[in-house]
């Protein structure tokens, strides 16, 4: 009969103390890990222990679950490009900053050269391997202002074809020297070195990017 | 105690456990699904894995081990040190 209680302790230890820290501890683990992907520092996974404060813990716990889901994570800055991206007509005349004001010492300008110098190379190379093997290979230049990335479903300037890719996938921004990706909003999705461009985006830079994702088909990005 | 009354006393408990499920998943919905949408959404993943709250013990810890042992399709933040260079 005593055996029996002192069973009935362990068990209701087990259940009221034991697993609840087992729980805690795993899902503090995973918080951390949750908070590195994130860019965060690792620590701010501890904030899952919130929840084991009596009585307000886990409003606390919510509240910063909230503040979790909205606030801009380092990862998405990291990712952000730079420079954001201009309509064509709004870039300056020059394409140069204006000087900074102050004091310059005169110089005697460079007798001007015989002949212009050729304009740099401002055609771009996308390419890439289908998830079947294919090779793909597109080269384009500023001669088309837009371009359209989808499957052959649709007519597109850029034809993937892939289950993944829609009809009309992705738009490409041609200006001289840069160049803007917008997604058309399909299930697919498009990634701009491994972060995800949306609709809402609008238009982004993607002059300084390395990689593409249309879907599941990843294209290299390289001036030609 | 009659059939009648037993009938009407089962059916207004049955009424109320109905009633506290439908608050129990607004409430979960609002507080539990609404931001872990859209983390997984942020993650890459479908929003619809934050439904998985919905399961009673263990969904949060299986919301929880997919978003950590998962590999974002988004992307994850570059450890330090493992940057490559620009082009």
């Amino acid at each position: 009969m005593e055996a029996a209680g002192v069973g009935a302790l362990i068990a209701g230890k087990l259940f009221s103390v034991i697993v609840p820290l087992i729980f805690l501890c795993l899902t503090t683990w995973m918080a951390w890990k949750i908070m590195v992907k994130a860019g965060f520092p690792g620590y701010f996974g501890l904030f899952n222990i919130t929840g084991i404060i009596p009585g307000i813990g886990w409003i606390v716990w919510i509240i910063l679950l909230w503040v979790f889901a909205f606030i801009q994570w380092p990862r998405d800055a990291a990712n952000a490009p730079r420079v954001a991206y201009q309509p064509p007509g709004s870039l300056p005349p020059h394409g140069l900053p204006p000087l900074p004001p102050g004091p310059v010492a005169p110089q005697a300008l460079p007798s001007p050269p015989q002949q212009l110098p050729a304009p740099a190379a401002s055609g771009w190379i996308l390419s890439g391997v289908l998830p079947g093997g294919a090779p793909l290979h597109f080269a384009f230049d500023e001669s088309r202002p837009t371009l359209t990335v989808g499957a052959p479903a649709a007519p597109a300037d850029l034809t993937i074809i892939d289950a993944s890719v829609g009809a009309p996938h992705a738009r490409l921004h041609v200006l001289p020297g840069r160049l803007g990706l917008e997604d058309l909003g399909t299930p697919g999705g498009t990634w701009i070195d491994g972060a995800q461009l949306r609709p809402s985006d609008g238009t982004r830079e993607i002059t300084n990017s390395r990689e593409l994702r249309f879907g599941s088909v990843a294209l290299s990005l390289a001036r030609a | 105690m009659d059939d009648k009354t037993a009938a009407w006393i089962l059916g207004a408990g049955l009424l109320v456990v109905i009633f506290g499920v439908i608050i129990y998943l607004a409430v979960m919905a609002l507080v539990l699904i609404v931001p872990t949408w859209r983390i997984c959404n942020r993650a890459g993943y479908s929003g619809a894995i934050s439904l998985l709250h919905l399961i009673p013990g263990v969904g949060t810890l299986i919301v929880f081990a997919i978003l950590a042992f998962g590999t974002w399709p988004a992307g994850e933040a570059t450890p330090p040190g493992t940057q490559t260079g620009a082009r």
